[in-house]
């Protein structure tokens, strides 16, 4: 097994010689070596660091620093301690950024819709010094990225987070658990030694309800006990525009470019610009512990008016109308998330198969249209034959000759699709002879690594406009490399069903594909719907 | 590098808080690798010791050189493990024959059932051979180039190489039965 395995890990390296990849690409299990040793190089990317918190300082306290005498300073460099301090904190800021650029330093770990510039994110997407990166969480998931050196970033839905110089929150909320990690946000720079909340609202004067922490799983993910914090303090968080920063556990500083440093302890919180501290208010029952917030918010008001300066300004029946809207929209949002939840599970109690593996619907196809995602259900994509159990042809009477006849269907048409992506790859320059060895999603990626700038998400959407009916279909032949390779897979989905339905018929056809104990493939290249310019 | 200079020459002129920073930022990462790649249960005084070594011999690093600050730091380190292991009349396990440290951990059958993919992930490491499990540690989990790990284990970087595979292929060998399984399935939030 470890053999095999070697050999898997040579051959994904391109360092298995040439006599040995035949024997092993015949072995039928390399992909699912592959996978394997992917998921494992993950796991290893997103081991945590083994010492924080008070062990990290009683390690520290144990060194002995070596006794030096302190050069003096001239003064025009550093005229005030004030400077001093902002000097350090820009060289420990600036440190943050070197290591948060550094190769494959840190591992994203999507849970739903997470795109990254504008591509979506894959599994245990490793995030290196590549240019420009931003991170953005859609509506209905959240992400994590963990870094074995830095330590580990939750993101909840709305969340967007970028890489350009060092880690830089743009807007929405960050659950942080690091040793000295340092990142900015809203032109402050923050350094958390610990566990913090960040909440960065971009808009001045937004109200906006954020249930993030309600959504974090107790730490089962992160290997860490993550503390929750009030729904209170998170909604006095978000009331205002603009930074606010909670230390749940250790300590972290925030600066900004013309604002003193502020240090706060466990339990303290900041609004940027504040000149001091101040303290949430700790979590005093279930409800608070990730709950629907009570009317004990009224009790609070100073949490909220040390958030923002807005609020210092407004009157108690003020302060209280602001809470009565806030909780209303969260439980406006509540209700519409039941609601999607009951749908959901209707349509599973209807016994209507979750997914549809047979022709898409129209309101499907416009669905995946409005997402900018295109679907394919066939399995050419996988190099694998289409298979079904007993159960699955006694349920449609499949014959014998009808089940070799299936087959010859999809063999042929992973056949025709895999000659039009070596031909389109040799028309691009490719190299056919290297083709020829690479798994079938291998080409197709290495077509899409080959297009230019958005290419890939303007073909996965112009495919699923025209798929919808929303936009006119692209004369045949015409369209970039990765469009036509694309095309020709909604080709050759259509086609096969098409060469069912004669053999079988519609009725037959659906009942077979969409049986539970048939093979399913479910592929879903999604990239977002285009930004407006 | 220019950071690095500022660094440098900060430690040189010992200033306390750059002392402090400069462990802060290294006390984690090297208390993980010489808890994964050296002698069991020793990692805390291990990683102090190292870490007195380092704020004596940092000020040799130089800011012009080709090594960035955390690749130098971690060469000192692996070079001091090693240096470490002789002192304590620890052979180095030969490359082909191996050397499982044995330091009473469960096996990783053991966590397949019940613990999490780190836990069983962190057990299969300790039981690579030495060499394999540092240079994997090395490269794979604080991303030390080859080429310098190569050299201070005085091994050409193919050796290094087929030293990886091996070390990822037995990871992969212990770890499939749990990576086949999926991940445990979440409480249910209330």
């Amino acid at each position: 097994m470890t053999d095999e395995f070697e050999k898997a890990s040579r051959f994904r390296e391109n360092e298995l010689p040439p006599d040995e990849v035949g024997a092993l690409q015949a072995s039928g299990t390399l992909n699912e070596k592959l996978k394997v040793l992917d998921a494992v190089d993950a796991a290893v990317g997103a081991l945590p660091n083994s010492l924080c918190g008070e062990q990290l300082e009683a390690l520290l306290d144990r060194v002995k620093r070596p006794a030096r005498e302190a050069t003096p300073v001239k003064r025009r460099w550093l005229p005030t301690a004030a400077a001093a301090t902002a000097a350090a904190l820009i060289a420990a800021v600036a440190v943050g950024a070197v290591a948060a650029t550094q190769r494959r330093a840190w591992t994203a770990v999507p849970t739903g819709q997470v795109l990254l510039d504008g591509e979506p994110l894959l599994q245990h997407h490793r995030l290196g010094a590549h240019g420009h990166w931003s991170l953005e969480v859609g509506p209905e998931s959240t992400a994590q990225l963990v870094s074995p050196a830095q330590g580990a970033l939750r993101l909840p839905a709305g969340t967007q987070l970028s890489f350009e110089q060092g880690l830089r929150l743009d807007r929405g909320n960050l659950l942080v658990s690091a040793n000295g990690l340092t990142l900015s946000a809203g032109g402050q720079h923050v350094s958390v030694d610990g566990t913090a909340v960040l909440s960065m609202e971009p808009a001045e004067g937004v109200v906006r309800v954020t249930d993030v922490l309600n959504q974090f799983p107790s730490g089962a993910q992160m290997k860490s006990q993550w503390m929750r914090m009030s729904s209170v303090a998170v909604t006095a968080a978000v009331a205002g525009g603009g930074l606010t920063l909670f230390v749940l556990d250790g300590n972290a500083r925030m600066m900004g470019e013309n604002t003193p440093e502020l240090r706060l302890a466990a339990g303290e919180s900041a609004h940027a610009g504040d000149g001091k501290p101040g303290r949430w208010k700790a979590p005093q029952s279930s409800a608070a512990l990730g709950g629907t917030p009570t009317r004990s918010f009224e009790a609070t008001p100073s949490d909220l008016q040390k958030g923002d300066a807005r609020l210092r300004a407004m009157s108690q029946p003020e302060l209280v109308a602001l809470v009565e809207k806030v909780l209303d929209e969260k439980e406006a949002l509540a209700r519409e998330r039941e609601a999607l939840k009951k749908k959901v599970a209707d349509l599973d109690d209807d016994g209507h198969p979750a997914r549809n593996y047979y022709r898409l619907q129209p309101e499907e196809l416009l669905e995946s249209a409005r997402k900018g995602e295109l679907r394919l259900r066939g399995p050419q994509l996988e190099d694998a034959e289409f298979k079904a159990d007993t159960k699955a042809k006694e349920a449609v009477s499949l014959t014998p000759a009808e089940e070799a006849k299936v087959k010859e269907i999809f063999n042929a048409s992973r056949d025709r699709a895999r000659a039009k992506l070596l031909a389109i790859y040799k028309e691009i320059g490719g190299d056919p002879d290297s083709a020829a060895s690479w798994s079938t999603s291998t080409l197709l990626g290495e077509l899409r690594s080959k297009g230019l700038g958005t290419e890939y998400g303007d073909a996965i959407r112009q495919l699923a406009n025209e798929r919808a009916g929303l936009v006119a279909s692209t004369p045949e032949g015409a369209g970039s490399a990765i469009y036509r390779a694309y095309r020709t897979y909604i080709e050759e989905d259509d086609r096969t069903l098409s060469e069912l339905e004669r053999l079988l018929g519609p009725r037959r056809t659906e009942e077979l594909l969409n049986h539970e104990n048939t093979s399913h493939s479910n592929h879903t290249f999604g990239v977002g719907p285009a930004k407006p310019k | 590098m220019e950071l690095d200079r500022l660094t440098v020459e900060r430690l040189r002129r010992g200033e306390r808080d750059a002392q402090d920073a400069f462990l802060r930022r290294y006390a984690p990462v090297l208390h993980s690798f010489v808890r994964r790649a050296g002698p069991p249960g020793a990692a805390d005084d291990l990683t102090q010791e190292l870490l007195e070594k380092l704020l004596t011999v940092v000020e040799r690093f130089s800011p012009d050189g080709p090594a960035q600050l955390t690749t130098w730091v971690f060469t000192v380190a692996h070079r001091w493990l090693l240096d470490e292991k002789k002192r304590r009349h620890l052979e180095v396990a030969p490359l082909e024959e191996g050397m499982d440290v044995v330091d009473g951990r469960e096996s990783p059958d053991v966590h397949v059932h019940g613990r999490q993919l780190e836990a069983a992930l962190e057990s299969a490491l300790q039981q690579l051979p030495e060499a394999q499990r540092r240079v994997f540690v090395l490269t794979q989990v604080h991303h030390q180039p080859l080429e310098a790990v190569a050299e201070v284990e005085r091994v050409p970087v193919g050796t290094l190489k087929s030293r990886l595979h091996r070390a990822r292929a037995t990871l992969a060998a212990a770890l499939e039965p749990l990576l086949h399984r999926g991940p445990p399935v979440k409480a249910k939030e209330t």
